[in-house]
């Protein structure tokens, strides 16, 4: 029973990426696209890890701060701000790979965005998947985790098309607009938790329909700039 | 220090999936070996569903799986472990209430019994006679059952954790769509027998004016044993003995440390060990006794459970001479004085029996003038069942009354009248500072036979050494006869409770998996693609 239900979970998490790629023309030729937005989703992520140890004060601090709420509640949302800004290191990531991206520019932003998914899906959800979905004790989590790469895959999807506009340079204006809406996306896990403590909104169920109405909302806007200018 | 950081966080990242199943002790049901018979619970390992098992009103037995009744036709647990409240165990049902245990260790759909007993303080505070009444009589026949258990039984204390637990038990069985089941895993070993039990003797002596002096001894088991043995603290049986004992040491120690007031007997208090073993403790006492001493020995009196205000003294039958009458006659009247209720009961010793009822009978085989002072008016028999495992309270009132009619009769003994009305009356009174500070501690700790307390003994030497400065601390093992008792491990162990979800839940998960698989490929590729695909998936 438990081994069916990491593979539910498992299949959950995957067989979407699979589909889209299958499914779109990325399918015909563009999976390079794909092993560079793996590769560079590690890449980004090594060096994230590396400045989050050293930017940000080891987790026992943090609970010995618990005592006081406020205290606790403002270096919470310091911390999660620090992550943040750290976070658009992928806008780097994204960038640098963008360019060596094959085909037309669908395949090129959604090859990149399935990659870097992928990449996410693979490590830093495979283990858990696996460690937790097994385990005797049913619990929604894990259902809810793959629920969320979903929504991440529109989320990296939309990303990646922001990056490839404004790696063209098309204009100042643009540029501007292009930045404040990456600095939504990448800021999207900085707003649910800023939503969790200012709200007292702590159901796993209702964050992640507020993760999926973001990243929607996200998406939108980001598909309307992309019509408009990648021609 | 970064890099440690580093595997800190992807170690966190990792490890965030913490379970949120219950652990929590168990205690299990006692396993022994009597002679070459296996008894008790056999088994250890659990490891399946979880039902909770209610009492339902008779006439109210429903016909669904859902509602369980117990003993009818209608119930069913589908292989499963049962957890039941000790309260509707034994309210089930009035006719096999003795057998419920075995009743339903008896039934195929049963793998194992997990019994809540109320928790201690609740025990204490509450009346409960009724429930501590029959949970007794359970346990008896337990005992009395020559057919092992073949399937573990555990005991649990109930507290909100629990608690919880069986609620959520009880309303997985509602009609909610998916309802959550529990599962119980119990991984212990197969439990193995103790071997090497050691037992442990006191005896402390106060001496008397002019040597060689008489003696009487004052001797009290301080052990026991239960059918849950990690939950036996035998608050009564027999720690309000023992505890006598040392009451009766420290007020004896008051009039023996001034040369005025010590009396022509030398007094022994013997604390000894293996009291559900056939009191090895007082016969290994007994025979490793000098030969002087035992000479000089006039009576030896044995303190078994006193926290009722009607005690029975038990005589061996071959003692009704005069001079023991005259010796007894002191206690019936220092009962009188202290409105204390005392029968006499004479028996004759059975010397062919395997059983000895008393520990007074150990002494009387050998001829010593000897009685026990107890609540019970017959020996409890199987020896063995003779403390609850729920005996966790005694009135301090009533044992503290009780110390006082027993030290006035030996006071009487000893003084031969003269003046001791006069020196219990002077303020000489039982300590109930001192009384109930060793019934707390002896409520804290187990002093069960099948593991050494190590606390339990140092703090008794200390206080026997404190009080007498004459302590012989004797160690032995108990002899291995044929009919003797063989304990085994694995008392108490964890247990842990999973919620999961049944197997079809999974697969009701896929159909809306599938579907939005479907309909994310009809989304990019249209629907006029999609029907191309589909048609030629089957043209192949």
């Amino acid at each position: 029973m438990t081994f069916l239900h990491f593979v539910t979970c498992a299949v959950l998490t995957y067989a979407p990426t699979w589909v889209i790629y299958k499914s779109s023309e990325v399918s015909e030729g563009g999976y390079p696209n794909i092993v560079y937005g793996v590769i560079a989703y590690a890449l980004t992520l090594f060096a994230k890890l590396l400045l989050m140890a050293t930017f940000l004060p080891p987790e026992t601090t943090t609970t010995v701060a618990s005592s006081d709420s406020t205290l606790h509640l403002r270096i919470n949302l310091v911390q999660e701000f620090v992550k943040t800004v750290i976070a658009g290191l992928d806008i780097l990531g994204v960038y640098m790979i963008i360019n060596k991206a094959v085909g037309r520019n669908v395949v090129k932003i959604v090859g990149i965005g399935l990659g870097w998914s992928l990449g996410e899906n693979l490590l830093s959800r495979l283990i858990p998947l696996w460690m937790g979905a097994r385990g005797l004790e049913f619990e929604w989590k894990h259902i809810q985790m793959a629920l969320l790469s979903n929504i991440n895959i529109l989320l990296y999807i939309s990303f990646a098309s922001l990056v490839y506009l404004y790696s063209r340079k098309i204009a100042d204006s643009l540029t501007r607009t292009l930045r404040i809406q990456m600095a939504f996306l990448i800021s999207i896990p900085f707003i649910i938790e800023c939503i969790k403590h200012l709200f007292g909104v702590y159901d796993s169920w209702t964050i992640l329909f507020i993760h999926l109405v973001l990243v929607v909302l996200g998406a939108f806007i980001s598909y309307g700039m992309h019509v408009k200018y990648s021609k | 220090m970064m890099r440690t950081r580093i595997t800190l966080l992807v170690l966190a990242s990792i490890l965030y999936l913490a379970y949120c199943s219950q652990t929590f002790d168990v205690y299990r049901m006692l396993q022994y070996d009597r002679g070459n018979s296996q008894l008790g619970c056999r088994r250890t390992t659990l490891n399946g569903p979880v039902s909770h098992l209610t009492s339902v009103p008779a006439g109210k037995i429903k016909s669904n799986n859902t509602s369980i009744a117990y003993g009818g036709e209608s119930l069913s647990f589908s292989r499963s472990t049962v957890i039941i409240k000790l309260a509707d165990l034994l309210t089930h049902n009035d006719k096999s209430k003795i057998n419920s245990i075995q009743t339903l260790v008896s039934r195929d759909d049963v793998t194992g019994i997990i019994i809540v007993v109320p928790d201690r303080e609740s025990l204490a505070k509450e009346n409960n006679e009724a429930l501590l009444k029959s949970f007794s009589a359970l346990e008896r026949s337990l005992f009395l059952s020559e057919t092992p258990i073949e399937k573990p039984v555990y005991f649990v204390f109930n507290n909100a954790q629990v608690e919880k637990l069986c609620d959520q038990i009880i309303s997985e069985k509602g009609g909610d769509f998916l309802p959550d089941s529990h599962h119980i895993i119990i991984d212990a070993s197969e439990a193995s027998p103790i071997n090497n039990i050691l037992l442990t003797n006191f005896e402390a002596t106060l001496r008397g004016k002019v040597q060689p002096a008489p003696a009487i001894a004052i001797v009290a088991h301080y052990d026991t044993l239960s059918i849950v043995p990690d939950l036996t603290r035998g608050l009564d049986t027999n720690g309000s003995g023992a505890v006598a004992l040392l009451e009766l040491a420290r007020l004896f120690q008051l009039l023996y440390s001034s040369a005025s007031s010590r009396g022509s007997y030398d007094l022994m208090f013997v604390l000894t060990s293996g009291g559900r073993l056939n009191y090895e403790g007082a016969r290994h006492w007994i025979q490793k006794l000098p030969h002087a001493t035992l000479d000089k020995l006039s009576f030896v009196l044995c303190l078994e459970s006193l926290g009722s205000s009607e005690l029975t003294m038990h005589v061996a039958e071959k003692y009704a001479e005069d001079d023991v009458i005259s010796l007894l006659r002191e206690f019936t009247q220092s009962a009188q004085h202290h409105n204390t209720k005392l029968e006499f009961s004479l028996k004759r010793v059975d010397v062919t029996s395997k059983e000895i009822a008393w520990e007074h009978e150990v002494m009387s085989r050998k001829n010593i003038r000897s009685a026990t002072l107890s609540r019970f008016k017959k020996p409890v028999s199987p020896q063995i069942s003779r403390s609850s495992a729920l005996d966790v309270h005694v009135d301090v009132n009533i044992l503290k009354n009780n110390i006082k009619m027993i030290a006035e009769a030996i006071a009487n003994i000893i003084y031969k009248k003269e003046s001791s009305y006069t020196l219990f009356k002077e303020g000489l009174t039982p300590s109930e500072r001192f009384i109930e500070s060793w019934l707390t501690s002896f409520g804290h700790f187990s002093r069960s036979i099948h593991e050494k307390n190590q606390l339990l003994i140092t703090s008794l030497k200390n206080v026997l050494d404190r009080l007498t400065n004459q302590v012989n601390v004797q160690e032995f093992e108990p002899r291995s006869t044929t009919n003797s008792i063989k304990l085994y491990g694995n008392t108490k162990v964890k247990a842990t409770v999973y919620k999961v979800k049944p197997i079809w839940f999974d697969l009701l998960l896929w159909l809306p998996i599938v579907g939005y698989l479907v309909l994310l490929h009809v989304a990019i590729v249209g629907v006029s693609q999609f029907k191309k695909n589909l048609s030629s998936l089957f043209s192949k």
